[in-house]
């Protein structure tokens, strides 16, 4: 599973709650990170926050999941971001703080569904 | 303040009248005095007013009353003659002048904001009204301009829009330091293989973040906040639906919002171990109001397993103390249906 996340703690808590529910984690903490995890090996699903830095979202890595049907869910916690794109995808939107074993088993739930 | 002519002169020329002349349409039209009301009513009123020779080379003004000469600090002959744009300046926006002039070339009615400057060179926001002046055969006679100083109004959309984006980044950090909290909690717990007391404190942390994040916007404006979404949030997650929500607007400092917070949090675990939200078929009912200086909040459980006694345990003490501290009080009520509690919060008294 891809996680893309820029707050190390956070994406540090995401990946051991992924291994504790038994998956693998593809960490990537910037936009570049996360597109070239995409392009090497697809990820199962992804969770992906949305604001990465000042002016810096996800959506290149979102719409490109779309394109390659790879299930994923957004984790955000900044309510600046234009909502309108994040609602146009129709994927699940998950506002911070959420317990990371609840982001996880969101994710992998999209994987079963 | 001496007029450098008879004020009804100055009205009649830019009427297109002789001074002291009977003259033209509008003067047959409205009679003699049109010209003089004209000339008592611009110079009564406080907007701003001046008129534009559409048919003149560049466009000069022909007419300008006291609160123009006022707002921009010029008088009658440095006015007079000129095009209007002697206003603008260094930071006006050229989108501006060019809607102003699309409008001219148009011969359109505009309300357009741009930044001009007096003669003494300080700058101020004017609201320009513009629009044509027909006379009854529908030939362009003069554009009108009305200017309002609206720097004022300016700067507080400005202080506004600031505030609002100052708001949005705390909120954004104050959430993510919440995560991080919770990130660091978990992972102490897996290092000390004690996962069950630290969830509880990422619980906790979390359920703090959900009551502090819907009062990140409005504290900073107006230092006061409603209670009622933060309980809301606060009890969103718990009981996928089966917890109701339902109480009026109440405003009051933030500095119960971490209290209520964790109350709510720890009845809506303890509901979810012992009470009603064990079973699906239980539900739990809050309902909140404001009397005498208490914020008042109802929690009712029904439908759970039936409750023989009333359980202890170090969470309730620290709820209980957490109020005492505070002058409140938690009541509870082991109705055989299911726990009935009332939370007495006692609200800052406002400054």
């Amino acid at each position: 599973m891809l996680v893309l996340e820029d707050e190390a703690i956070i994406l540090l808590d995401l990946e051991l709650c992924l291994e504790d529910a038994g998956a693998r984690p593809l960490p990537a903490s910037d936009l570049a990170g996360a597109m070239g995890l995409v392009e090497d090996d697809p990820p199962d699903v992804a969770i992906l926050d949305v604001s990465l830095a000042p002016g810096v979202t996800s959506r290149p890595v979102a719409e490109r999941l779309i394109a390659l049907g790879v299930p994923f869910l957004l984790h955000t916690g900044d309510n600046r971001v234009d909502r309108d794109w994040m609602e146009a995808l129709g994927v699940p939107v998950l506002r911070k703080p959420v317990p990371s074993d609840e982001v996880v088993r969101r994710a992998l739930a999209l994987l079963r569904a | 303040m001496p007029d450098r002519e008879p004020p009804y002169d100055q009205a009649a020329r830019a009427f297109g009248e002789e001074p002291g002349t009977d003259g033209d349409e509008a003067s047959a039209r409205f009679g003699r005095g049109t010209g003089i009301l004209f000339e008592q009513a611009m110079a009564q009123t406080r907007m701003a007013v001046c008129l534009s020779d559409p048919n003149a080379p560049d466009m000069p003004i022909v007419f300008a009353n006291r609160a123009f000469r006022e707002l921009t600090g010029y008088s009658d002959d440095e006015i007079i003659g000129r095009n209007c744009r002697f206003l603008q300046g260094e930071d006006t926006d050229p989108a501006s002048v060019e809607r102003i002039r699309r409008a001219l070339k148009a011969e359109n009615t505009a309300v357009v904001e741009l930044l001009n400057y007096r003669k003494d060179g300080t700058p101020f926001w004017n609201a320009l009204h513009l629009g044509p002046i027909y006379d009854p055969e529908g030939k362009l006679l003069y554009i009108f301009g009305s200017q309002w100083d609206v720097t004022e109004v300016h700067s507080a959309r400005t202080e506004q829009r600031h505030a609002d984006l100052m708001a949005s980044e705390l909120s954004h950090r104050i959430k993510n330091i919440f995560a991080v909290m919770a990130g660091i909690v978990n992972m102490v717990g897996r290092k000390f293989d004690a996962r069950d007391v630290t969830d509880r404190i990422a619980t906790a942390i979390h359920a703090l973040g959900r009551a502090h994040e819907p009062t990140f916007g409005e504290t900073a404006t107006t230092g006061d906040i409603d209670i009622a979404p933060s309980i809301r949030a606060v009890l969103a997650p718990h009981g996928d639906g089966r917890v109701g929500a339902t109480g009026p607007e109440v405003r009051t400092s933030p500095a119960i919002v971490s209290t209520l917070g964790l109350v709510l949090n720890e009845l809506a675990a303890n509901a979810v171990k012992h009470g009603a939200l064990k079973v699906l078929d239980g539900r739990v009912d809050v309902t909140w109001g404001e009397q005498d200086g208490y914020l008042v909040v109802d929690w009712r459980e029904t439908g759970g397993p039936a409750v023989q006694a009333a359980p202890g345990g170090n969470g309730t003490q620290i709820i209980d103390r957490l109020l005492a501290g505070m002058g409140s009080r938690i009541d509870r009520d082991w109705d055989p249906e299911g726990l009935h509690a009332r939370i007495l919060l006692q609200l800052p008294r406002q400054a």
